[in-house]
């Protein structure tokens, strides 16, 4: 799961910016809460990414909160095709492994 | 100002600020983004205990945010003089205290009672000769050395503490010119006071173990090589 982070996020995200708690909850709803995980490390997932150039965000201010809105950088769309066609095979592997 | 004591969500964020490190940016970052997404929480009908479950504890979620902080190196470097600084400051303050102390003593209760010599100290005629000059109105030889060493302890720590101060107002002036550019806990919150026990118990450890060293050699005479030292209890 850990490992698969920055796949999940970039991958909700390409469907629009969002801020975190959208995220995150994109995320659950997506994986029919499957996953479980510290909802307070997705940020730092997000600034990292940021770090990395692969989202961008700024400040809103919506119903009087302040929030951080993220979305999909075109780098952020590049790596995102990339680790989608790397987990493809390891799933493909994995599933071929497991049929046998 | 009032404080809303009974919001788990204030009590979380409070202990989630004093966790993190970092610049203040990155840190009121970390905590509006926070506070953001529990009363998002909140308002969706979560309760704030699930929703506070949910997020994760706050060391949990200040040491991921903490590997993201990115402390520049200038204020690295700063932090570490300014901590290196008030460690000498007060240590050598400390150093100073004693000197003064040393001098009360002195006057009190004279020389040989803040550098007085054992028993078994004797030294040369000519190293006599030298305490003679450096304390002539000393009776014997014991009461110029004891004068002479007197004066050293006391005369060194006292420079020991002027040396302190002089560090002390150079920190507050550092302190004040780098206010401009703060982080959070830029080095870890346990590095200073470790360091400061460290440089406060090893010089002493180190001193127990060779007065401890001194008594193993002090055997009683014709005493075998493997007896129980005669003073061994005394480390």
């Amino acid at each position: 799961m850990k490992g698969h982070l920055d796949l999940l996020l970039l991958s909700v995200l390409r469907d629009g910016p969002a801020h975190g708690y959208a995220v995150i909850a994109r995320v659950a709803e997506r994986s029919d809460g499957h996953f479980d995980f510290a909802e307070g490390t997705v940020y730092p997932a997000l600034h990292k990414l940021e770090s990395e150039g692969l989202v961008v965000s700024d400040w809103s201010t919506e119903g009087g909160r302040k929030r951080r809105v993220y979305a999909l950088s075109a780098a952020g769309g590049e790596a995102l095709a990339e680790l989608k066609a790397e987990w493809t095979r390891f799933a493909r592997g994995m599933q071929a492994v497991l049929a046998s | 100002m009032t404080y809303d004591d009974d919001d788990p969500i204030e009590a979380y964020l409070d202990e989630l600020l004093v966790h993190l490190r970092g610049s203040p940016r990155h840190v009121r970052r970390v905590l509006t983004e926070t506070e953001a997404h529990l009363r998002d929480a909140l308002e969706a009908g979560v309760g704030a205990p699930e929703a506070l479950a949910r997020f994760g504890d706050a060391h949990t979620v200040a040491a991921a945010a903490n590997r993201q902080a990115n402390v520049p190196l200038p204020i690295l470097v700063r932090q570490l003089l300014l901590a290196a600084a008030v460690l000498a400051a007060v240590g050598l303050g400390a150093i100073g205290v004693s000197g003064f102390m040393s001098a009360g003593m002195d006057a009190a209760f004279g020389p040989r009672f803040v550098a007085g010599d054992l028993p078994d100290i004797t030294y040369t005629p000519a190293r006599c000769s030298e305490f003679r000059v450096l304390a002539p109105h000393a009776a014997n030889c014991a009461a110029a050395a004891a004068r002479h060493h007197a004066d050293e302890v006391e005369t060194f720590r006292i420079t020991a503490g002027a040396v302190g101060i002089a560090i002390f107002g150079a920190w507050l002036a550092l302190r004040r010119r780098w206010r401009a550019t703060p982080a959070t806990g830029a080095l870890p919150k346990s590095l200073v006071p470790a360091v400061s026990a460290a440089v406060s118990v090893l010089p002493r450890s180190r001193s127990a173990l060779r007065r401890c060293s001194r008594l193993d050699g002090d055997r009683p005479p014709g005493s075998a090589s493997g007896s129980a030292p005669r003073s061994s209890l005394q480390c």
